[in-house]
């Protein structure tokens, strides 16, 4: 059964907004999934997705929730970067950072390094509820999930981000920096990825489409 | 002009006036007057004569051969032919009245027809005259004389005579319009007439082929094939006459039969006629020797034709070496037969209007062979995937066909195909690889599926251990591309993946591997059952030993029962109202310190258990997984061990119980077991602790003069002076040690961050207050050395001044003796210094 989106709920899909615009161009954000599921395309974008995060069933996909939930995904690793920077001078941070050779390790070191104190609790934990969101969402496309769970994952999700962050801003900053931990700093390119745009873009264009989803933070 | 009216005609002018020559007997003159009557002449003399004659009242009339001669012998008539056809179709009244020309006369009838054939048959001839020739011919041929052989015997000749095949035909037309050919009389030498059906027999050979079946059969395969597209041919007219004794001449003489093949086969290029008795002609033992033959030849496209028009009567061990020899047909030239018209108008019939059970089993190799994705030829994959998707898997349920193998019945199984038909085993993996990608759709992938299913357990055996891990991944690949595919395929195939699945991962310990089988439920429902019946047989199984990777999962998937509100994970149920005690014993017999592990899985239960009793009131399936959780806590509790409980846990399990809100307030079995756990472990800590630093005091003493400050130390000395007065035991040494590396010392506590020195501070603080350590006691030296290291470690500290302030308000408050006073009082005056 599926259920109408309240006001509250809408709120809550929010976290994921800008994240599943960036995955999904189309998305149409007022409804639960997001994808159109007449539209073949769509569900089709949906699986490749879902494929992408190695999600072949609802078994899959509550195994990532728990791992994203978890901070398994992202935060564990940051944190430990993080703590280990913490204990550097610029000196010594300066030495680990030319000694790395990969230029995405340097970039992920950069970046830890700026947030190595400000995001000490935090750690990105905002990122990975926008996804644990968004991949609810694209399970609910094939099925694989309800929204009554959803609304019950939903809550608890919404209690998490918004006790850790008091903005949209700052949440959606926190997603950013995850987005780009994730996937490097590099603009994405459009060639290869066709039809997606990078998050600065999304970003924007939400922030002038919704301008009102995004003022109250509310708890 | 009738019949009677021509034959009076006739009769006057050219019989009568012999008639009147001849003399007679009064026997044989009643029958002249008996056929004068009947063709109605009786105005003239012979007539008029014979009835004065009165003897002929008595006597029975003769029709001799000399009455018979004078009424039918008229060579000279014959000269003219029209004369001579009227004059043979004006016999008929009398024929039809039994009054049969004698032979002589019925072979120079016979001469004139041979001659006159032609002229007969063409339109010179009326149609009347034509249908009164053969009208008699008839009435000779089933006459009980000699002329019905005669004349037969004349009628086969022609008909057999295909140098003219225009008089031929014009006969066995006429022959099967009149139904002149159905049975014939047989004069013998002992003039007993026996009848003989028109069959293709010994007596038939005897009569009219001079006893020589080779002749016969040469003439019948050579007129075979003649005829005309659409009309009526010998072979009509001999089809009633086969018979089982030709049938065992073909079983004698193959050779034969290799001429009736073809004749066969000409005939049906030339005429386009089935042949189908021929064909399925058969002995008296239900033998068919034709198509017997069939099935020892190498085919060609007639056979093909041929054997599509086969009996659907003959027994199936004659029709197997047909089958193989056909799959034959098909396999040679890199298959180009497939594009013939012979298979596309016929041979596809042979297998689409079949069943599985007439068709040999090599069908399965060659389809497998023909289909194959990577050899297969496209247009000839989707004809093949259709007959024999049909033939080998509809019906079949979730069985393997019974198939024809060695001439017999033979049910497949899949242990059989597996090796010995496909006998993949060396290059499995590249085989399977190769079906991997046509998804379940494809019907040979189905007919894998039901192969692999069939063979059950066998599997184990049949692949080794790397085999069988691929085998699970075509299968997962399988599972999922039913996705992309009908209903009813998904319904029939994906519940013999799974139960494949579950037999091929029965070896604990791949939980990865055991959750991919356990998805496959959100593909259809038709599998949910099965496979959350496999992952709780690999989560629950009571039969396995536990382990810490399989409580923890009872723990996780608590989050996917509980927002699923049971929807998912359901074996949880199971698991948490069955396996408390068996996993406290488990726990109970671990070696290993699990109160770390203990206290985080408790953390995590009862944080859901928090979130249900929030719900509980909106929702009951919320209060129904507190429940369980409860039910679970209580097991689990009720047997595990104290030990294995550290102190945090056992503080939150108490507070959490005390919570009224969320807790455990109602449940009678619960609460007793967590507070005996407490008291239990509250009890023992103490104990504990000191037998921790009686144990480090024997085993540390030794070495202490060389010892420097390290963590084992610190605690030793932390834990002396925090116990030594409950103990009795008072290390002398170790407090030495610290005041001479107070350095050292000092700056070990300056990098802790655990909250050691307050602790120490704390502690040494006691001693001082300490009576029994005062000056003059036997602990003294105990004492003294607290104290140096107390200044030592508060003096300069902003803790000195507040310490100083303390212990001069217990000087001044008078309780402690003199000789503790003056030690305060000293600690005091150092502080400051």
């Amino acid at each position: 059964m599926t259920q109408e989106i309240t006001a509250k709920i809408q709120d809550q899909l929010n976290l994921s907004a800008l994240i599943l615009k960036k995955n999904h161009k189309h998305a149409d954000l007022t409804t639960w999934s997001g994808f159109d599921l007449n539209d073949d395309m769509q569900v089709k974008q949906a699986k490749r997705l879902l494929k992408l995060f190695g999600i072949k069933s609802g078994l899959h996909l509550r195994n990532s929730l728990q791992r994203y939930e978890s901070g398994q995904m992202v935060s564990q690793s940051f944190e430990k970067l993080a703590s280990e920077l913490r204990n550097d001078t610029t000196t010594t941070f300066d030495a680990k950072y030319n000694a790395e050779q990969n230029p995405r390790s340097k970039n992920i070191y950069k970046l830890v390094w700026k947030y190595r104190f400000i995001l000490k609790t935090q750690k990105l934990i905002g990122y990975e509820m926008a996804v644990y969101i968004m991949q609810m969402r694209l399970g609910h496309v094939l099925g694989f999930i309800e929204t009554d769970e959803m609304l019950l994952r939903l809550e608890e999700a919404n209690d998490t981000v918004k006790t850790s962050f008091s903005s949209w801003g700052e949440f959606h900053r926190n997603v950013c920096l995850g987005d780009e931990y994730i996937l490097g700093t590099t603009e994405q390119d459009n060639s290869t990825f066709p039809g997606s745009g990078t998050l600065w873009e999304c970003y924007q264009r939400l922030n002038i489409q919704q301008a009102d989803w995004f003022k109250e933070w509310k708890k | 002009m009738n019949t009677t009216q021509q034959m009076s005609a006739i009769f006057i002018k050219n019989i009568v006036p012999k008639l009147e020559k001849a003399s007679f007997s009064d026997a044989e003159l009643k029958a002249v007057i008996q056929i004068l009557e009947l063709i109605n002449v009786t105005e003239n003399n012979v007539y008029k004569k014979s009835l004065s004659n009165s003897n002929l009242k008595e006597v029975q009339a003769d029709f001799s051969s000399k009455v018979s001669q004078q009424i039918y012998f008229h060579p000279e008539l014959y000269k003219d032919e029209a004369a001579g056809i009227e004059l043979v179709a004006s016999w008929l009244p009398l024929i039809e009245n039994g009054f049969y020309p004698n032979e002589k006369s019925v072979l120079k009838l016979l001469d004139f027809l041979y001659f006159n054939l032609t002229y007969f048959q063409s339109s010179t001839t009326s149609e009347v005259i034509k249908a009164q020739i053969f009208q008699i011919l008839k009435i000779l041929v089933q006459s009980k004389s000699q002329a019905s052989l005669t004349v037969a015997r004349f009628l086969l000749e022609r008909i057999f005579d295909i140098r003219d095949v225009l008089n031929s035909d014009f006969l066995i037309q006429n022959c099967i319009k009149y139904d002149i050919l159905n049975s014939y009389t047989v004069v013998n030498q002992d003039q007993t007439i026996s009848t003989h059906p028109f069959q293709i027999d010994d007596n038939f050979i005897l009569y009219f082929f001079e006893n020589d079946w080779h002749h016969f059969i040469t003439s019948l395969h050579q007129i075979l094939p003649v005829g005309r597209i659409g009309s009526l041919t010998a072979y009509d007219l001999m089809g009633p006459w086969f018979s089982n004794e030709l049938a065992l001449f073909y079983q004698n003489n193959t050779e034969s039969c290799l001429y009736a093949i073809n004749a066969l086969k000409e005939r049906l290029i030339f005429t386009e006629a089935k042949s189908v008795e021929l064909l399925n002609i058969k002995t008296s033992d239900n033998f068919y020797p034709l198509v017997h033959f069939i099935g020892n030849k190498v085919w060609d496209a007639g056979d093909v034709l041929l054997f599509n028009n086969r009996d659907k009567n003959i027994p199936q061990n004659q029709l197997d070496y047909c089958y193989l020899k056909f799959l034959d047909w098909l396999l040679i030239d890199g298959g180009s037969n497939f594009n013939t018209e012979a298979f596309k108008n016929h041979g596809i019939k042979i297998l689409s209007e079949n069943t599985a059970e007439a068709l040999p089993l090599q069908c399965i190799p060659f389809w497998f062979n023909k289909c194959h994705p990577k050899a297969g030829q496209r247009h000839q994959i989707e004809v093949y995937n259709t007959l024999f998707g049909n033939l080998l898997l509809e019906n079949q349920t979730d069985r393997l066909p019974t198939m024809r193998f060695q001439n017999e019945a033979f049910q497949v199984t899949g242990a059989f195909l597996i090796n010995d038909v496909f006998q993949t085993s060396e290059i499995f993996k590249s085989w399977l690889q190769d079906f991997i990608k046509l998804g379940i759709i494809s019907p040979l992938n189905q007919f894998l599926v039901r192969t692999f299913h069939d063979a059950q357990e066998e599997l184990l055996n049949l692949y080794n251990a790397e085999q069988q891990e691929f085998l699970q991944l075509y299968l997962l690949e399988m599972a999922h591309s039913a996705r992309d595919t009908s209903d009813e395929i998904t319904k029939q195939n994906l519940p013999l993946i799974v139960k494949s699945l579950s037999i091929l991962c029965f070896d604990p310990g791949n939980f990865t591997r055991v959750n991919e089988i356990w998805g496959l439920k959100n593909i259809d429902n038709c599998v949910k059952k099965s496979c959350n019946d496999f992952a709780k047989s690999h989560y629950i199984n009571e039969n396995r030993p536990l382990n810490l990777n399989i409580i923890q999962a009872w723990f996780n998937y608590l989050g996917d029962f509980y927002y699923s509100s049971k929807k998912e994970a359901i074996w949880i149920a199971d698991a948490f109202s069955t396996q408390g005690v068996r996993a406290a014993q488990y726990f109970n017999a671990h070696d290993e310190n699990v109160s770390f592990f203990i206290d985080r899985a408790i953390n995590h239960i009862t944080s859901f258990h928090k979130k249900c009793k929030h719900r509980e009131a909106e929702n009951q399936i919320a209060g129904e997984i507190a429940a369980l959780i409860e039910l679970f806590l209580s097991d689990f509790l009720g047997a595990l061990n104290a030990e294995n409980l550290n102190t945090n846990t056992l503080q939150f399990l108490k507070k959490y119980s005390q919570n009224d809100t969320s807790s455990f307030v109602h449940q009678t079995r619960l609460l007793p077991i967590i507070d005996k756990l407490y008291q239990h472990h509250f009890k023992d800590v103490l104990k504990e602790e000191t037998n921790v630093f009686i144990k480090h005091h024997i085993t540390t003493t030794v070495a202490i003069e060389t010892a420097s400050i390290n963590p084992e130390y610190v605690d030793i000395l932390l834990q002396n002076l925090e116990n030594y007065s409950a103990e009795g035991i008072c290390d002398t040494k170790i407090l030495e040690v610290f005041n001479r590396d107070i350095v050292a010392f000092k700056s070990f506590l300056k990098q802790d961050d655990t909250g050691i020195e307050t602790r120490f501070t704390q502690a040494l603080y006691m001693t001082l207050l300490d009576v029994n350590l005062a000056p003059g006691t036997t602990l003294e030296n105990y004492g003294t050395l607290s104290k140096s290291l107390f200044v030592h470690l508060v003096k300069g500290t902003k803790m000195a001044g507040s310490y100083a302030m303390g212990l001069k308000a217990m000087i001044k408050s008078g309780v402690y003796p003199e000789n503790v006073a003056t030690v305060l009082s000293q600690v005091v005056e150092d502080l400051k210094s």
